[in-house]
């Protein structure tokens, strides 16, 4: 199920996308009840003022 | 969690009417101090043990427990000797009530275009929060551009669920066919960019997905210091990722790095809430300006990116894809 994406097209110079590889059907049966449950909250929280170091989750 | 804590620390001092509750009830070894010749004293207390009291109350007990109205008949029965010229007075006083922690966000109910979203990056499964805005296709969600790539790898598994609550995905799963960021956030994690479109599937009976659930406008190149309101569903503590939530305030910029051109409005919303949608005024109606983005620990505001040129190009391609 965890198929790569095709690589990143650049749309022009300031925008890049991808097409993802996968169907729509293998997608809605990836997330389960408890996939959904378990998946991490994503966040970026700056540890402290003024550093630029992204505590990325 | 509190009251777990107090029970279990032992002791507690209840005042004199409880204790005469605890004491006619059978069983509490509790008597009030005694006088000593000394003026009777105002008031009474006495130190239980409190673990005691939580073993006595068995279910059968808290049943057969007789109505406090008999106690006070009894009381009366004793004698009513005090006169209204012995009330002793004092000071006006008052102490004021105590609430549990209030959140800045406000509980929500669910919007039919405001959702969660749910992707894999590398080999681990993360939840973040998406708009359906109005587009050519009929078919792109907005969310942060860290929830659609990781430096340069972009999310597979990528679905979009409108109007979630407490499990409940009354419009679908949107699975996505395409992600689109900015440049400047993909190959730099630039906080300045942080902003993604994907662009979704129809549903299994080829309906798209704003003529479904609809889609808010979107604005670029607006003036800084406007009032939003930003919505999500913040997942960690005290949130639990269930229900949806807002934020409203005046932007304001992020004095700690100026350099990002983000804007911040009073927002303690958590993790799980980043790329829910900010829109311009008060409440859902308005049209989208930017995203949750990012914010600092032990400071309760949230900041979204500056949607200029470079976010509206990446909005222009997702749409018309």
């Amino acid at each position: 199920m965890q198929q790569p994406p095709s690589k990143p097209q650049p749309d022009d110079d300031s925008v890049t996308h991808v097409d993802l590889t996968q169907s729509p059907e293998e997608v809605l049966e990836y997330w389960t009840k408890e996939r959904m449950a378990e998946a991490k909250p994503r966040e970026i929280r700056l540890p402290e003022p003024g550093s630029r170091a992204a505590d990325q989750d | 969690m509190t009251r777990t804590r107090s029970l279990a620390s032992g002791l507690l001092t209840l005042s004199a009417a409880a204790v005469l509750a605890l004491a006619s009830a059978g069983g509490a070894s509790a008597a009030p101090a005694p006088s000593d010749g000394k003026p009777t004293p105002s008031v009474a207390s006495v130190t239980v043990d409190a673990g005691g009291a939580a073993d006595y109350w068995t279910p059968e007990r808290m049943q057969s427990a007789v109505p406090g109205d008999t106690l006070a008949g009894k009381a009366l029965e004793r004698g009513n000797r005090s006169s209204a010229l012995l009330v002793e007075k004092g000071k006006p006083a008052t102490t004021k009530g105590t609430k549990g922690k209030p959140t800045i966000a406000k509980s929500e109910n669910p919007v039919s275009h405001i959702g969660k979203v749910f992707f894999t990056m590398g080999t681990t499964n993360y939840v973040c929060s998406g708009n359906a805005v109005s587009s050519d296709n009929s078919s792109t969600v907005a969310t942060a551009g860290h929830c659609v790539n990781e430096s340069g790898a972009y999310a597979t598994n990528f679905v979009f669920v409108p109007a979630y609550e407490n499990g409940a995905a009354p419009y679908g799963k949107w699975a996505a066919k395409a992600l689109y960021a900015p440049t400047q956030w993909v190959s730099k994690g630039d906080m300045t960019y942080d902003t993604g479109f994907a662009v979704v599937n129809p549903d299994a009976k080829g309906h798209l997905l704003t003529d479904v659930v609809g889609g808010s406008g979107v604005a670029f190149n607006q003036a800084r210091g406007l009032t939003y309101t930003s919505y999500g569903y913040p997942a960690a503590s005290p949130f639990n990722g269930e229900t949806l939530w807002s934020c409203t305030g005046t932007a304001t910029a992020d004095p700690n790095n100026p350099q990002f051109g983000t804007q911040g409005i009073p927002c303690d919303m958590t993790g799980g809430s980043s790329g829910g949608p900010w829109f311009i005024g008060i409440g859902s109606d308005g049209v989208q300006n930017s995203i949750n983005s990012y914010g600092y620990n032990r400071n309760p505001v949230m900041y979204g990116p500056y949607w200029g040129s470079d976010i509206e190009a990446t909005y222009a391609n997702a749409a018309a894809s």
